[in-house]
């Protein structure tokens, strides 16, 4: 298409290699020991690749984003795949970070915790970590291993607000040996231990963050990273400077960092086009034609873990043992996924630069490559309508015992992606008899509780689309898929949204939450898989991108595909302007 | 006249809170602040509990309401779901960002529509007054957003790219040089010539209509028809008499120096009191939402009294029955 665009994927490693390196984020590969710990052990970065060529130290580069971040503390900012960890990760050195091929390096670590390096034990539940001496924090002090057990207090400790604990609340004890040594002792058996706890997570200074509250500190922080921070004037941006007093040989070479907010998305290209920002960070599908042909500024496309969904409403919102009078038939489900022509979608609404979503695990190491997509097939679509009883009425538009099929389809709202693959859906499904009526939300409310009116899993609106994937690092889909992850008036934790029961797959999904063989694991969510596709709980559409555009003048940025769009700045201290 | 102050500001005290009871309401109806941790997959079932209940949402809204009333009762506007933050402290660091804009708008629309509207209606029916009236319709009907964007693409991108002298697209200074008088000038002038643009539309209109309206007064033709200097008749009677509507009308917007512009703001990421609004509505954090409809109501209530009282002012005809 244009040569000013180029994909990840396409510089050295394929996006379907990229992408199964998912599984280093959190369980082992599967390991010929028997020992648990073996079966924990993760895959590491090999030998670094021939090291890039450093630009020359100096200049500034200023970054816009369309979101600020609502703190520079990592507990307020809801985990390492989150829009603030991009500002996070510069200032705190993480303990292991993902790289451009999606491969784990140590950081803070010496080394990454693993069974043949003795760093988890024979049982699995004791980890030893490794800390790099000599690294110190921005105010001089000494960062020791009793940071890290401090950091784990002050998570734990409920009055210090902290959002997430993943993997920290499966912390037993923490022992301290030495300075640069931590011996972490879990509740029990925990597989994804490593990357939720390690994974991309700073540590907080015990010195200083003892001192305040975690929001003075996520206005003043002191870190340990490549940059230092310099200033926040809200609304309008944050500097960076460089941290001259960095543990490693690698300083960053951009003497300063700036993040430039700018809300409104149609402003971001205006100065990505001015030169106003060197980088521009995630913009949607439908900017690209005007994004493509900008002189000295290229496009870069990232592919993510995530994908587009609809799902069918299968059940009514006040008791979830009612079938939807619509969508309660597996038949109706079936035709209208036959009906939409989802390559249509891709090619012209995303300018070819996604691919069809197929299933849950989409593009995992727990896919199950064998099965396939529904295929675009309205005669197809039309027979299955008409064999589950819906026949067209006076108005093109099938009816069964006196009920039109007639359904509302909801998404967050002002987003003109969503709304013209909303529009196309539309034309799909009035080609075989079916009217979608749209009714969309705005992200606030769409998103909210199943108590709150969010539309998204409160089963108001008959058919709902949004964006998720296997964001975390576990392919765990128990969550999303059990019985008893479905919303209710008076249970409405789980994300169970299409509100599907089928007892083969809970049986599944229990069983594979305590299955230690990697292989085994595999295999039940691979059958969960087709239990899954075969109900028709939803349509899988399209995969997702990050796009970022970036000046020629700026070199050596290459995102990587962990935490989305976070993962612009994994490299950021090789990062120079010319 | 102290009677009548007291008495309003009396009265003032059950219109705001019936205010912040449906303010309340609508917005927590309008979005949950839960929405901002829907896809982060480090939260824990248990974490998302917990934080329910930390702030009480799992209790009916008038409680939650409550809660807020109590609070403000305090003297605090509570914490930003969001940033963590005190509204207050917020608030006051996107103040001053708003007043240079809106300030600057406000003197810019007034300098620029009083002597336009003052010929205009001298003038009635004119060339000069069909093109002035005109052109204050269209501006009338710009939605600002789209204004905004226009020029963000003539005056920075394009003259840009025709290596001419072009104006900055957004923010309030140069980062990369750093802050300064110049810079924020630069920045200033399109979101400032943008505003101008449709709020002195809406000036235009009223002086004209208030002058003629004068002009075609009976006093009017008396003094002229005593000799006076046409000069005499437009300052001293007919403008003096049309001035006192637009006093009302100039009084009654000064809150929007404090609440700043919601769009414009947006367009030109000017980090003002609307921007801050808008950013905060997208994740129901209604903690800083109610902190700044609530400041913008004690505003309107307060610039309404003193409208009338400056109405007395300058219009000896109007007294007060305390």
């Amino acid at each position: 298409m244009n040569e000013k665009i180029t994909t990840v994927g396409a510089r050295g490693v394929g996006r379907r290699e990229l992408l199964k390196i998912l599984a280093a984020m959190g369980v082992a590969a599967p390991l010929a020991g028997t020992g648990v710990a073996q079966r924990i052990s993760l895959t590491a970065a090999q030998d670094s690749a021939p090291a890039a060529e450093r630009g020359n130290p100096g200049g500034a580069v200023v970054v816009g984003v369309y979101q600020e971040p609502n703190s520079l503390n990592f507990l307020l900012t809801g985990g390492p795949i989150s829009f603030a960890s991009m500002q996070l990760s510069p200032l705190f050195e993480p303990m292991i970070r993902y790289n451009a091929d999606f491969e784990m390096e140590p950081r803070l670590l010496t080394e990454i915790p693993s069974a043949e390096n003795g760093g988890i034990s024979e049982d699995g539940l004791t980890y030893t970590l490794h800390f790099q001496p000599g690294v110190t924090w921005h105010d001089g002090a000494p960062f020791t291993a009793n940071d890290f057990k401090f950091t784990w207090e002050w998570i734990m400790d409920p009055k210090n607000q902290a959002q997430a604990t993943a993997g920290w609340s499966e912390i037993e004890s923490v022992e301290i040996p030495d300075d640069n040594t931590a011996v972490v002792t879990l509740k029990g058996l925990y597989l994804p231990w490593v990357a939720e706890t390690l994974g991309w997570n700073p540590l907080l200074p015990q010195h200083i963050q003892s001192t305040m509250t975690t929001e003075e500190f996520g206005r003043n922080p002191v870190g340990n990273g490549p940059f230092k921070f310099v200033e926040w004037v809200p609304g309008d941006h944050i500097t960076y400077e460089r941290n001259e007093n960095y543990y490693r040989e690698d300083k960053a070479l951009l003497d300063r960092l700036i993040w430039k907010v700018v809300p409104d998305r149609n402003t971001v290209i205006a100065q990505a086009r001015t030169g106003d920002i060197q980088i521009g960070v995630d913009y949607t599908e439908a900017q690209i034609p005007e994004m493509s042909n900008v002189p000295g500024v290229t496009l870069e496309i990232t592919p993510s873990s995530n994908y587009e969904r609809y799902h069918f409403t299968m059940v009514t919102h006040d008791d979830a043992s009612v079938p939807h009078p619509i969508f309660g038939d597996k038949q109706v489900r079936l035709a209208l996924t036959h009906a939409l022509d989802r390559q249509t979608i891709v090619d012209q609404v995303l300018f070819g630069k996604a691919e069809i979503a197929k299933n849950e695990l989409d593009n995992s190491p727990y896919e199950n490559t064998d099965i396939e997509p529904f295929a675009f097939d309205p005669e197809l679509a039309k027979k299955l309508l008409d064999e589950a009883g819906w026949i067209p009425g006076a108005d093109g538009i099938r009816e069964k015992d006196g009920m039109r099929l007639s359904f509302t389809h909801g998404t967050t709202s002002g987003n003109q992606t969503r709304e013209t693959i909303q529009a196309l859906a539309q034309a799909n499904w009035r080609d075989v008899g079916a009217e979608m009526v749209v009714t969309n939300q705005p992200a606030s409310k769409f998103f909210g509780g199943f108590n709150d009116g969010g539309g998204w899993l409160d089963r108001t609106i008959d058919m709902v689309g949004f964006t998720n994937g296997m964001a975390s690092s576990d392919p765990n889909l128990r969550p999303f898929w059990h019985t008893e992850s479905i919303p209710t008036v008076d249970k409405p934790g789980g994300f169970n949204h299409s509100g599907l029961s089928n007892p083969d797959l809970d049986a599944l999904l229990d069983a594979q939450i305590t299955e230690l063989d990697v292989a085994k694991r595999t295999d039940l969510l691979k059958q969960a898989q087709v239990i899954i596709h075969d109900e028709v709980p939803m349509i899988p559409m399209y995969d997702r991108v990050v796009i970022n555009s970036i000046a020629d003048t700026v070199k050596g940025v290459r995102s990587s595909p962990f935490g989305s769009i976070s993962g612009l700045v994994w490299n950021v201290e090789d990062w120079s302007v010319s | 006249m102290g009677h009548y102050v007291v008495r309003r500001i009396l009265q003032a005290v059950p219109l705001l809170f019936l205010i912040s009871v449906m303010s309340f309401m609508l917005i927590r109806m309008s979005g949950d602040p839960m929405s901002m941790y829907a896809q982060s997959s480090s939260l824990t079932q248990a974490d998302r509990e917990r934080i329910i209940k930390e702030h009480g949402w799992d209790k009916p809204r008038i409680v939650q309401y409550g809660y807020w009333l109590r609070d403000v009762a305090r003297g605090d506007l509570g914490s930003s779901l969001y940033t963590y933050q005190p509204v207050t402290q917020m608030i006051l660091e996107r103040l001053p960002n708003t007043m240079i804009l809106m300030g600057t708008v406000f003197v810019l629309s007034l300098a620029v529509s009083v002597p336009l509207a003052i010929v205009s209606a001298l003038h009635q029916y004119s060339k000069l007054d069909y093109l002035i009236t005109g052109a204050s319709f269209l501006a009338f009907a710009l939605p600002t957003f789209w204004l905004g964007l226009v020029f963000i693409m003539i005056f920075a991108v394009k003259f840009k790219e025709w290596g001419l002298p072009y104006m900055p697209a957004g923010g309030m200074y140069d980062l990369v040089e750093g802050p300064s008088l110049g810079g924020l000038v630069k920045h200033l002038a399109m979101p400032a010539i943008v505003l101008s643009i449709v709020s002195m539309a809406a000036y235009i209109r009223y002086l004209r209509a208030s002058m003629i309206e004068v002009l075609h007064d009976d006093y009017i033709r008396t003094a002229r028809a005593k000799g006076l200097p046409e000069g005499a008749v437009t300052w001293r009677h007919a403008f003096r008499n049309a001035l006192i509507p637009l006093v009302t009308l100039i009084t009654m917007n000064i809150p929007l120096i404090f609440s700043g512009a919601l769009i414009t703001e947006q367009v030109f990421a000017w980090p003002g009191m609307g921007r801050l609004f808008v950013d905060h509505a997208n994740r129901g954090d209604y903690p800083v939402l109610m902190g700044l409809v609530m400041t913008v109501s004690v505003l309107v209530v307060i610039f309404n009294l003193v409208a009338d009282i400056a109405y007395a002012a300058i219009d000896p005809r109007i007294r007060f029955n305390a």
